[in-house]
C-alpha cells in the first residue's frame, strides 16, 4: 500500500505546499473525506447525500510548533484555503480543493507541548484542477 | 417570462448526491451621477417640487435622468435629511423632484443624485381654479396617453455576475438580458435600444437580446428603450452587479429565513450579520440580492457499444466523444465483462482515449454495451427559471432591522422584502379611470378600458414600477367599465382590490421581483387551463412525507355570483349559482358581485369553480424537496405534479396529482451548506359542481342567449343597505338604468353629512334624459331637488360637473334619489354616477 503523504495546504491554488515542506515540517495526518456532508432519507426509502464535500485531518498528537504553523493558515475560527488531500474513490491520487478550513473551537488538549487528538475540518470543498 | 418545466438534465442534477451551495449577498452600489449644494435661502417644507442648486462637484445636470434618486444630507453623500425622486429633466439651476413634504431641505444642504431607481408613487395633481385640470406627476398634461399607451419594458431581473478569478485584461464576464417579453397594451413593440454605460463590450444592442460584457467589478446600470407601433417609447432600467475574487460579495452572514408566499404576494428573507453590520452598503432601504454558487452531482455519462479497453496503455478508447471525461475525475465503468470498476482519470479531455490509474488485465474490443459515468463528481451550475439569473435565490430591499445588543458584539438582523411589501406601504390617492369609446380628453378616461389597462395606469403613471421592474399581465384583457380603487391607501392593496373585485385576479412577485398579474388558476375555465408543471415530484424527490390537509365537510354551501359582461362599452348582467337553486347542506353562503366575465356560460362555470375551490377536499399539500430547487416559485402560477400511491396513506386516499404552488420556503442548513425546499401547494380542482344560470331581474338577457324582449316592469329601488359610518373619504354611487322610461330610483341612505363632488351621466341610445338628484327624508315621499337645474345626459357621451355644486350638500339622515321622469327619445340605458365626500 502506498503511503499517502502528498497532503498540501496553501492560501492560493498555485501556492500549495506539502505539509512535509512546511517549517517545521508537519506530520502526515489521518484523513477522511466525504463527498457530502449529510444524508437525508427520501420518500421512497432511499437516501441522498447532500451538502458540501467535507474532509478532516487528524493527528493523535501534534507538536506545538507544527500546530502553530498550521495556525498561520487559519488565524481565526475559519478561513478560505486550498488543500490537497485524498478522497475515498481517488485511491492513491490526491485531489486539490478550494475549501473553508475550520480550527477547533473546543479547548485543545495539550500535553508536554503537544496538541492531543487534534483535528482540523474542511468544508465547502470545491474541486480545482 | 413563461414558466418552463425542468429539462431532463436539470432533473438529473436535482436528483444527484452532493448538492451544495455557497451563499452571498449583493448590495448594488449605484454610481453617483451628480453632487451639488442647495442654493435657496427660503425653502418651504410642504409640497416641494423643485430645488435650486449650485456648487456642482460631481457630474452635470445633463447626467441626471428621470426617476433617479436624490439624497439630501448634512454631509457630502449623506441622506439624513431625506430621499426624493427626480421627476423630470433638470436645468442648470434647478432639480425637479417628485412632490414631497418630508425632505428637510435647507440652504447649502448636500445633494447627491445616484443612479438608483426605486419604487415611488407619482401623485396626480389637480390644478386649482375653475378648470380643475388634472396633471400627472405634477405637470404632465393629458394629451393622448390614455389612447396611445406607453410600452412596458420587460427586461428581466437585476443580475449578479460573479467571476471566478480576477477580471481585467482578457478576463471578462457577460450578461445576456432579454427584452423580448416587452409589450404595449393596444399596440406592439417595434424596436429596442439598449444602453450599458461601463461595459467593456456590447453587441446586438438594437435587438431584444444583447450581449453586455464587463471587465471589472462594480455596479452597472443597464437600460432599454422600447418603441411601440403607436409611436410611444419608454425606457426601463435594471442593475448588473459584477464581482470577482478581488472584489467579492458579502459572504459572512447567516440566512435565517427565506420564503415566498402567494397570498402575501412575494418573497422575503432574513439575514443575521455580526461584526460586518457596519458596512456602508447597509443603508436604509438598501437593495439586496441573495444569491449563491451551486453545485450538483456530475451527470456526465456515456453509454455505447463502441468502447474498447487497452491493457498495455491503461486506456479506454472510442473513436470520439471521450473528452467529456476530464483529468482528475473518478469514473465508474459498468456493463463490461472484464473491466467493471471505479477508476481515476489520469489523462482526460481527449476525444479518443482516457488514461486511467489502474491496469486492465486484458484488452477487449468494442461490442459490449458499456456505460462510463462520473461518480462523486460535482458540477457548478445554477438552475432557475430565468437564464443567467439561476444564481438568485431572492431579492428585495432591506425593510426591517432588529438589533440585539450584547457585550460580545450582538447581532443585527435584517429583513428584506420584495416589491409587494414596498407597494404595500406606498400610499396612493384614489385611483379611478372610466371607459370611453371616443378619444379621452383627460386623465380620468381610458380608450377601450380593460382590467390590464387600469392596472397599468397605476403601475406606470402613478408609480415608477414599469421603470425599474418587470410587470407582466396574463389574461387580464377583459373590457371594463371602470377601474377604481376603493379608497386612498397602499398601492398594493388598491391593485389587489381592483383585480380581485374585477376578475378574481391577483398580483404576485416572484423571487426575482418580477410582478405577475393573473387570474387565480383555480378560477380559470378548466378547458382553458394551460399551466406548466415544473416537474413531477417522485417519492425520491422528497425528503420524508407528504402532509395533506383534508376538508371533509364543505365550508361553503352556495356561491351566488353576479357578473357583468362588458363588451363594446355596454354591460350586461349575468348570474351563476352553484350548486344550484338549493343550498348545500353545510357551509356559508358566498355572494360575489360584479365580476367581469365574458359570457353567461363563463359566469355559471365560474360560480362552480369558486364553490369547488372553497370546498376543495384537499385545500393544502406540503412536502420538502430534497434538492436545491430554484425552479419552483409562487408565480407566475405554476404547478407540480405529485406522484403518490394510495397505499402510502392509512386512509387509502387517492391524492390529486397536481398542485398550484402557494408557498416556497428555502431552508438553508449552514453547517452543511445546502438547501432543501419546502413546498406548500393547493391541489388543483378539476371537477366543477353543479351550476345553474341565475335570474337577473333588472337586467336584459345576455346576448348569448337572446330571448323575446319583454316590457320592463317598474324599476324597483336599488336594494342598497344603509351606508355604515365611515371616516372621511370619497364614495361613488352608480345607477345603471335600463330603459329609463319612468322613474324615481332609490339610492343610498346618507349616514354622514356629505357633499356632492362630481356628477357624471351618460345616456346610450337616441335622445336625452333629464334628471335631477333628489334629497328625501323618507324614501317614498317626494323630496327636494339637489341640483339647481335639471341635468341632461345624451348620447354624446359624458357630462361631467366638477366641484362646487351649490346645492350639493346632503344632510345626515336623508336619502339620495334620482328623478328621471323627463325622458326625450329612446334611451335603452342611462348611467349616472355621483361621487360624494363624507
Amino acid at each position: 500500500m502506498t503511503t499517502q503523504t502528498l497532503f498540501k495546504i496553501g492560501t492560493t491554488s498555485g501556492g500549495l505546499v506539502l505539509l512535509s515542506a512546511l517549517t517545521p515540517p508537519v506530520m502526515r495526518p489521518k484523513s477522511t473525506f466525504s463527498p457530502y456532508a449529510t444524508v437525508v432519507e427520501l420518500g421512497d426509502g432511499s437516501k441522498r447525500g447532500i451538502g458540501s464535500p467535507v474532509a478532516t485531518w487528524h493527528w493523535d498528537f501534534l507538536p506545538q510548533a507544527q500546530r502553530d504553523v498550521l495556525r498561520t493558515y487559519c488565524p481565526g475560527v475559519s478561513s478560505e484555503v486550498f488543500i490537497q488531500t485524498y478522497t475515498k474513490d481517488g485511491g492513491t491520487i490526491p485531489k486539490r480543493f478550494s475549501c473553508r478550513m475550520h480550527w477547533p473551537v473546543t479547548e485543545e488538549e495539550t500535553q508536554t507541548s503537544r496538541a492531543l487528538d487534534f483535528r482540523i475540518d474542511f468544508t465547502q470543498m470545491e474541486a480545482i484542477a | 417570462m413563461a414558466v418552463r418545466a425542468a429539462t431532463a438534465d436539470e432533473l438529473l442534477h436535482l436528483r444527484t448526491d452532493g448538492q451544495w451551495s455557497k451563499l452571498y449577498l449583493a448590495f448594488p452600489q449605484p454610481a453617483i451621477v451628480f453632487k451639488a449644494r442647495v442654493n435657496q435661502a427660503t425653502i418651504s417644507r410642504n409640497m416641494i417640487i423643485e430645488i435650486t442648486y449650485d456648487t456642482v462637484t460631481v457630474g452635470a445636470y445633463t447626467d441626471i435622468l428621470k426617476d433617479m434618486t436624490l439624497l439630501v444630507g448634512t454631509t457630502e453623500g449623506g441622506h439624513d435629511r431625506g430621499i426624493a425622486r427626480i421627476r423630470k429633466t433638470c436645468t442648470d439651476t434647478k432639480l425637479y423632484l417628485g412632490e414631497t413634504s418630508e425632505v428637510k431641505f435647507y440652504d447649502d444642504a448636500y445633494l447627491t443624485v445616484i443612479d438608483e431607481y426605486g419604487i415611488w408613487a407619482r401623485m396626480k395633481y389637480v390644478a386649482s381654479g375653475s378648470s380643475h385640470i388634472d396633471f400627472m406627476d405634477r405637470d404632465i398634461a393629458y394629451t393622448d396617453q390614455h389612447k396611445y399607451l406607453d410600452p412596458v419594458p420587460v427586461l428581466g431581473p437585476d443580475r449578479v455576475l460573479f467571476y471566478q478569478g480576477t477580471l481585467g485584461g482578457g478576463n471578462t464576464i457577460s450578461a445576456y438580458p432579454d427584452a423580448s417579453d416587452s409589450y404595449c397594451l393596444g399596440s406592439t413593440i417595434t424596436a429596442y435600444s439598449w444602453s450599458a454605460p461601463g461595459a467593456s463590450n456590447t453587441s446586438n444592442m438594437a435587438t431584444a437580446t444583447p450581449t453586455i460584457t464587463y471587465n471589472s467589478p462594480g455596479t452597472y446600470g443597464i437600460s432599454c428603450q422600447v418603441t411601440a407601433a403607436n409611436g410611444k417609447t419608454f425606457r426601463g432600467r435594471r442593475v448588473v452587479v459584477v464581482y470577482d475574487d478581488t472584489d467579492p460579495p458579502v459572504s459572512d452572514f447567516q440566512l435565517t429565513q427565506c420564503a415566498g408566499d402567494f397570498d402575501a404576494g412575494g418573497w422575503q428573507f432574513r439575514i443575521d450579520m455580526y461584526d460586518n453590520a457596519t458596512l456602508p452598503v447597509l443603508r436604509d432601504r438598501a437593495r439586496v440580492i441573495l444569491f449563491s454558487r451551486d453545485w450538483y452531482g456530475d451527470i456526465t455519462a456515456l453509454t455505447d457499444t463502441n468502447i474498447s479497453f487497452n491493457s498495455s496503455t491503461n486506456t479506454i478508447e472510442r473513436p470520439s466523444g471521450l473528452d467529456i471525461f476530464l483529468t482528475g475525475m473518478t469514473i465508474q465503468v459498468s456493463g463490461s465483462s472484464a473491466h467493471d470498476g471505479v477508476y481515476n482519470v489520469v489523462t482526460g479531455g481527449v476525444p479518443t482515449a482516457i488514461v486511467v490509474d489502474k491496469p486492465f488485465t486484458v484488452s477487449s474490443s468494442p461490442g459490449e454495451t458499456v456505460t462510463i459515468r462520473v461518480v462523486n463528481g460535482s458540477t457548478e451550475v445554477s438552475i432557475g427559471q430565468v437564464a443567467g439569473c439561476g444564481n438568485i435565490i431572492a431579492s428585495g430591499w432591506i425593510a426591517k432591522e432588529d438589533l440585539m445588543l450584547d457585550v460580545d458584539g450582538g447581532v443585527a438582523s435584517f429583513t428584506a422584502h420584495g416589491p409587494h411589501y414596498w407597494l404595500g406601504i406606498t400610499p396612493n390617492l384614489i385611483s379611478g379611470i372610466f371607459d370611453i369609446a371616443t378619444d379621452p380628453v383627460d386623465w380620468n378616461y381610458m380608450l377601450d378600458l380593460t382590467v390590464a389597462k387600469g392596472v397599468w395606469d397605476i403601475l406606470h403613471w402613478k408609480s415608477t414600477c414599469t421603470r425599474m421592474m418587470d410587470v407582466i399581465m396574463l389574461g387580464c384583457d377583459q373590457e371594463a367599465p371602470t377601474s377604481e380603487s376603493a379608497s386612498i391607501g397602499a398601492m398594493w392593496d388598491q391593485i389587489k382590490g381592483m383585480l380581485h373585485g374585477d376578475l378574481l385576479a391577483v398580483p404576485c412577485c416572484d423571487r426575482y421581483g418580477r410582478m405577475y398579474i393573473e387570474v387565480d388558476g383555480q378560477y380559470v375555465s378548466i378547458g382553458s387551463r394551460a399551466f406548466t408543471s415544473v416537474m413531477t415530484v417522485e417519492d425520491y424527490d422528497r425528503e420524508g412525507e407528504i402532509t395533506l390537509e383534508r376538508q371533509s365537510t364543505p365550508s361553503v354551501s352556495a356561491v351566488d355570483l353576479t357578473g357583468v359582461y362588458f363588451t363594446a362599452h355596454d354591460g350586461y348582467g349575468v348570474r351563476g349559482l352553484s350548486p344550484g337553486n338549493t343550498l348545500g347542506r353545510h357551509g356559508t353562503i358566498n355572494t360575489i358581485d360584479k365580476i367581469l366575465v365574458t359570457s353567461q356560460a363563463q359566469c355559471t362555470e365560474l360560480a362552480g369553480l369558486i364553490l369547488a375551490q372553497r370546498n376543495n377536499l384537499y385545500p393544502s399539500m406540503s412536502f420538502n424537496l430534497a434538492s436545491n430547487n430554484k425552479l419552483v416559485d409562487i408565480c407566475p402560477q405554476q404547478q407540480l405534479a405529485v406522484s403518490t400511491d394510495a397505499s402510502q396513506s392509512p386512509r387509502g386516499i387517492t391524492v390529486p396529482n397536481s398542485i398550484f404552488i402557494r408557498n416556497v420556503t428555502m431552508s438553508w442548513i449552514s453547517k452543511d451548506s445546502y438547501f432543501t425546499v419546502g413546498v406548500t401547494g393547493e391541489p388543483e380542482v378539476t371537477i366543477v359542481p353543479n351550476t345553474v344560470k341565475g335570474d337577473v331581474p333588472e337586467k336584459p338577457d345576455d346576448p348569448e342567449t337572446p330571448e323575446t324582449p319583454t316590457p320592463w316592469p317598474p324599476i324597483p329601488p336599488l336594494p342598497l343597505p344603509n351606508i355604515p359610518e365611515f371616516g372621511y373619504g370619497y364614495r361613488t354611487y352608480t345607477w345603471v338604468i335600463e330603459d329609463p322610461s319612468v322613474g324615481i330610483l332609490g339610492g343610498p341612505y346618507i349616514a354622514r353629512e356629505s357633499i356632492i363632488n362630481t356628477v357624471r351621466a351618460h345616456a346610450r341610445g337616441t335622445g336625452t334624459v333629464e334628471f335631477n338628484l333628489e334629497r328625501r327624508s323618507t324614501p317614498d315621499v317626494a323630496g327636494t331637488d339637489m341640483l339647481a337645474a335639471e341635468l341632461s345626459a345624451d348620447s354624446d357621451g359624458v357630462l361631467l360637473l366638477a366641484n362646487g355644486l351649490a346645492t350639493g350638500y346632503l344632510p345626515v339622515g336623508s336619502w339620495l334619489h334620482v328623478d328621471i321622469s323627463d325622458v326625450i327619445g329612446t334611451n335603452p340605458e342611462l348611467v349616472i354616477c355621483v361621487e360624494v365626500i363624507s
